[in-house]
């Protein structure tokens, strides 16, 4: 039963150029933040060995370019997803405009097999610019975008600050444990039964 | 005793069928009664490194009707039966799905020819293009959203690798890794004049295959394989590399990497002085005249000369300034780079942005007319006012993209490094009036890559933009909003591969990833990063 169990989870983090993809998954996986990052081309991806609910999983943190003329790769790269981590900027409005349209190209591309359950998890990044000043998307608009899409649990983080990444990430395990529908099978006590109420509430899941 | 062995090995690559897909109830209607569907079985399936689709029809089951109809309906069945289409052989492939009815696609073959279209009562048609997109190349058309093109290749050099013959090559692919050899040359033309190699398997597929090899008489052919001669060069030229790196890497661990790869970024780059800042120089402690480290110094296996002296270059040139033997010039920077004092002025001909055959003051002058060109298309956005911009959102979003990146474009390098950096400020207006000038192209990620370095060494906005835009000339197709080039090139890279490293061929087959998105920004930024 025990080799059964799956140890992979593979998780897409999408969004606009610039928001900070890129400096999220370092910040979680090497703890560390660079002003030096260069756009990513194509996809890069990152693991970390993760232990969640006594088991240990292997992240793999697949980090995508945000230009909208690389998004024909998608079909290689969100196959297989376990879980689609949507990044916006808090500063800038449009990186929240195109949420729904990454959400929806995701979808189509990867096309899951069931995708009005597919877990998503929202993070609004750069928290930290400016105190706050320069902030143009509220935290009460990014939860009703969230409870419109079958409460997606939301973060606000700063890559830079490492504020709410960690806890992001677990989240981020949690739900991508969701999404398989085997696990039902050998790990019962793990696993929402019920289903479709993932993240109770739209300000995180755990 | 070679030709008995691949014999061997082809009949053994004959018989194995991968099916990748499949499914039943996909029905034709060619006549408009009901009782006239052929219902079948679609598949495809791998054989000899090809993909294939096959169709094939169930057994009478529909012929309860007249004895006319059920004539009919056989000529029908097996008019339309498929046994081994090659998708090589497909141009494009139409899906429809309508509101009300069944989905149906129509394959299109190269010859123009089309099959009746396949209703799927069964569902499939999403899988059977996901399959499709695994194994072939296969886009969307721009014109027709339900067109899928197969094998659209707009760069002839993509054509051609696309034309090689897969099937017989990858048998003596085969054939070359069984014997853990690179003797190319010996296997290419044991296939060559290995006609009466025996074929097992399917007939439909002898005959493709037969056909195939009927080809090998094509002057064409030969020319390909002569090319593809030269490549195993160079995979045996890298093998070698790449085991003297690891041997290296064992022995005075990661540093020496640190030089080795340098020193080999510089054989086809000639961009050592930057190179210098980009890499962190720390092999001032090593011995620079190491065994391993000179074999890095082969360029197309020959030893890596002097970059081009100043007087070299001179002496290329005449009286007035023409360069009397570009071909000997390419030759001689292709081999061992450029000095870098020279780098300014020899670059502008390597990026085409000068004749070879052009004269001093003719240069002189097109660089004036030139620098008012370039000014002129700049002032055409730096007019663009506040209220304008915010009712222009196409302009502010490329502006805005442009700006995310020259931020985040070799920042460590010392010219480009710092807060307020005019160069950074020089790289973005470079960019953004590259848009104005290439609207259809407009700005792709990658490209501040390439400009980056080109506008160190020219220091100069104008020559830099010019420059620019003639690389861009060569390698736009790269950066199409539909990824076309791109896709095309790693398309041509994984025939390479198979044809040359058979083993890794097979290792990236089991590990899914013949796509070859891993090589994506290698590719698209020429291995700067």
């Amino acid at each position: 039963m025990a080799s059964r169990r799956r140890t992979l989870l593979k998780v897409i983090i999408l969004g606009d150029s610039g928001v900070g993809k890129t400096s999220l998954m370092n910040q979680y996986v090497n703890k560390k933040f660079s002003n030096q990052y260069k756009a990513t081309i194509g996809a890069d991806f990152l693991t970390k060995e993760v232990q969640f609910e006594d088991r240990l999983f292997t992240l793999q943190i697949w980090d995508t370019a945000g230009q909208e003329r690389f998004q024909s790769l998608g079909v290689a790269f969100y196959r297989g997803a376990d879980c689609c981590v949507l990044v916006y900027d808090v500063n800038s409005m449009k990186s929240f405009d195109n949420l729904n349209n990454w959400r929806e190209e995701f979808l189509i591309q990867a096309s899951p097999s069931d995708p009005d359950n597919f877990p998503f998890v929202l993070l609004g990044n750069k928290v930290d610019v400016d105190g706050g000043n320069s902030r143009v998307v509220s935290e009460k608009k990014a939860k009703a975008w969230c409870a419109s899409k079958g409460n997606i649990p939301y973060f606000e983080t700063s890559a830079k600050d490492g504020i709410n990444v960690e806890e992001a990430f677990q989240c981020i395990v949690k739900n991508a444990l969701k999404n398989e529908p085997e696990e039902e099978l050998y790990m019962p006590d793990t696993v929402d039964v019920v289903g479709g109420n993932r993240g109770q509430g739209s300000s995180g899941c755990c | 005793a070679m030709r008995t062995d691949m014999a061997d090995i082809g009949s053994e690559e004959t018989a194995r069928m991968d099916v990748v897909y499949e499914k039943e109830r996909v029905t034709i209607h060619p006549t408009q009664y009901g009782s006239g569907r052929i219902s079948g079985k679609l598949r495809l399936y791998l054989q000899l490194g090809s993909l294939f689709l096959s169709w094939e029809p169930n057994e009478g089951v529909n012929s309860f009707s007249t004895s006319s109809v059920s004539a009919e309906i056989e000529k029908y069945r097996n008019l339309y039966t498929i046994q081994a289409l090659p998708l090589s052989d497909v141009r494009f492939i139409r899906r429809h799905t309508p509101t009300f009815g069944l989905e149906y696609i129509i394959i299109v073959l190269s010859s123009g020819l089309a099959f009746p279209p396949f209703y799927f009562y069964n569902g499939g048609i999403r899988e059977l293009f996901a399959t499709l997109k695994q194994h072939v190349f296969i886009i969307r058309s721009d014109d027709d959203p339900n067109v899928f093109l197969v094998n659209d290749f707009e760069d002839p050099l993509q054509k051609s690798l696309s034309s090689l013959e897969l099937p017989g090559v990858a048998t003596v692919a085969n054939a070359m890794s069984r014997q853990n050899s690179f003797s190319f040359t010996g296997s290419v033309s044991e296939v060559r004049h290995g006609d009466d190699a025996k074929y097992g398997g399917p007939s439909t597929m002898s005959e493709y295959v037969s056909k195939q090899r009927r080809k090998s008489n094509d002057p064409g052919r030969d020319i390909s394989f002569q090319v593809l001669e030269k490549f195993s060069l160079v995979t045996k030229f890298a093998r070698e590399t790449t085991s003297s790196l690891f041997r290296e890497n064992h022995s005075s661990g990661s540093h020496a990497y640190g030089r080795q790869k340098q020193e080999y970024v510089l054989d086809n780059k000639a961009s050592d002085k930057y190179a210098d800042q980009l890499i962190t120089p720390d092999d001032a402690s090593l011995p620079s005249d190491s065994v391993e480290s000179d074999e890095l110094l082969l360029v197309w296996g020959k030893k890596r000369g002097n970059p081009l002296s100043v007087e070299e270059w001179r002496a290329f040139l005449d009286p007035e300034g023409r360069i009397m033997d570009s071909k000997a010039l390419r030759k001689k920077i292709f081999y061992g780079g450029v000095d870098h004092v020279l780098r300014k002025e020899v670059w502008k001909f390597l990026l085409s942005y000068h004749e070879y055959d052009s004269t001093q003051a003719e240069r002189e002058y097109l660089a004036a007319m030139k620098r008012e060109e370039y000014e002129a298309i700049k002032s055409q956005w730096k007019s663009i006012s506040t209220t304008q911009a915010k009712r222009f959102t196409k302009f502010r979003e490329r502006k805005g993209l442009i700006d995310k990146d020259v931020v985040r474009t070799d920042r460590s390098v010392p010219y480009y490094e710092g807060d307020d950096n005019p160069n950074v400020i020089v790289l973005r207006d470079i960019l953004v009036t590259y848009s104005f000038y290439n609207f259809d192209l407009g700005y792709c990620q990658g490209m501040s890559d390439f400009l980056a370095p080109i506008l160190y060494v020219m220091e100069d906005e104008s020559e830099a933009f010019w420059c620019f835009a003639s690389l861009m000339e060569r390698l736009g197709g790269n950066f199409n909003r539909d990824q076309n080039g791109m896709h095309a090139q790693l398309l041509g890279l994984s025939k390479l591969v198979e044809l040359l490293d058979p083993s890794l061929h097979n290792y990236f087959r089991q590990n899914d990833c013949l796509n070859y998105f891993f090589c994506f920004r290698w590719v698209l930024i020429q291995f700067k990063r």
